[in-house]
């Protein structure tokens, strides 16, 4: 999954408006991104990429584009 | 020594405590609307024990239900076990008191396990395998779990999700199939995740292991309270919940499609929606049990089954699939197969 189809279907996952967030966008800044929100992006990870996300992992991701990387390649 | 085939699932009664707790109290406490804890969990209110309600209390009641309502006759029983992490003391068994205000035989077999959200597998599990083994006739599993006495009020995370129950579950041989196919799992690296830190040998509880702290969710607790960090569990669940369905599977020669139910532990909305998703599983073959209960820990599965068939859901013949997983972590799944009527 490209970077823009990532940020696409994070910003679905989290029900945010399209356009704000971008790779260097700092998860901590994303208020939705809380407990439930790392639970909706670790749904559609499962979903769309089949891929199971390591809580741990998701936890030492600073930015989108970290996010971005751990889905391509999960620990 | 006369060795039993089948054992089976008779009967299964359940007690809520009386005082229920609905989103709109919670909600103005927690800083969410009563909708949106809706939306998150899926729960609208849950059953909360009194102060002085012990899982004893409970399982005594849901057990006397099942012996009134279901013929059982309690000189049958030949061992007890008794499902719970929220033990009304230290030592004994809590069992042994149940054993004993029940009015169970002396030579009654009671003993309780220590395991949450996969117990009432593991519990059937065992009963299972006393009865087969030709070493008991007939049992009684009982669940019960006041975790709400250690949820501080406010921990938003865990306070909307869990609610207090016991269930009792008679299980007893029987001719025609009926629990088979155990599968259990347990990974001890997932023990911090959902966690009492404090109130054991390790960490007994102090003035220290009083203090609350809040942490960067805004959620305020102590190494006294309950914690549950849920992407972990998440996590845990997309792992090892699909093992336990092609365990199953593989075990009886099934495919998906044999199953006429899926009974899950009934942890939240959320994660039971996409459980059913990732498995493949019809919306109309899950079974929900949730939304007047929450999260009542071991005694979901027993609760969804004692609400399912009381609205006349299962058919004899019919293939359920139970699955229990969280706290531990520790999971477990079997086959029932839905008895005939009693004779």
């Amino acid at each position: 999954m490209n970077m823009h189809d990532f940020i696409q279907a994070f910003e679905e996952a989290l029900e945010l408006p399209g356009g704000q967030i971008k790779p260097d966008t700092v998860l901590s800044s994303i208020a939705r991104y809380d407990s439930m929100g790392r639970l909706s992006v670790m749904a559609m990870a499962d979903t769309k990429l089949g891929v199971v996300l390591d809580a741990d992992a998701m936890e030492r991701c600073r930015t989108i584009s970290d996010l971005h990387a751990l889905v391509q390649k999960p620990v | 020594m006369n060795i039993t085939r089948w054992a089976s699932i008779e009967a299964i009664r359940s007690c809520l405590p009386e005082k229920v707790v609905t989103n709109a109290e919670l909600a103005p406490e927690l800083g969410w609307t009563a909708e949106e804890i809706l939306a998150k969990t899926g729960i609208a209110q849950r059953h909360v024990a009194g102060p002085k309600e012990c899982v004893s209390d409970m399982a005594v009641l849901a057990a006397e239900k099942l012996f009134h309502e279901c013929a059982a006759d309690r000189a049958e029983v030949e061992f007890l076990i008794l499902c719970t992490q929220t033990p009304d003391h230290l030592l004994p068994a809590t069992a042994c008191l149940v054993q004993e205000r029940l009015g169970l035989p002396n030579h009654c077999a009671a003993f309780d396990i220590n395991q949450g959200c996969s117990g009432y597998i593991y519990s059937l599990g065992l009963a299972s395998a006393l009865i087969r083994s030709g070493m008991a006739r007939c049992g009684l599993v009982l669940t019960g779990d006041n975790y709400t006495k250690f949820i501080n009020p406010k921990d938003r995370s865990v306070r909307t999700l869990f609610g207090d129950a016991a269930t009792a579950t008679l299980v007893r041989a029987s001719e025609a199939p009926g629990l088979d196919h155990f599968v259990f799992g347990t990974d001890g690296a997932g023990a911090r995740n959902l966690i009492i830190p404090a109130g054991g040998t390790r960490f007994p509880r102090g003035d220290q292991t009083a203090h609350a702290m809040t942490d960067a969710s805004g959620n305020t607790r102590s190494q006294n309270d309950l914690f549950m960090d849920g992407p972990q569990i998440f996590s845990f669940t997309l792992k090892r919940v699909p093992e336990l369905l092609s365990g199953v599977l593989a075990r009886s020669g099934l495919k998906v499609s044999d199953i006429d139910w899926f009974v899950f532990h009934q942890a939240n909305r959320f994660m039971l929606d996409h459980l059913r998703q990732k498995l493949k599983v019809p919306p109309e073959k899950l079974v929900w049990f949730l939304q007047d209960v929450g999260n009542t820990v071991s005694s979901t599965i027993p609760l969804a089954i004692e609400h399912a068939s009381a609205q006349g859901q299962f058919h004899p013949g019919q293939r359920l699939f139970l699955a229990g997983f969280g706290v531990g972590f520790s999971w477990g799944a079997a086959l029932l197969q839905w008895p005939n009527p009693k004779r």
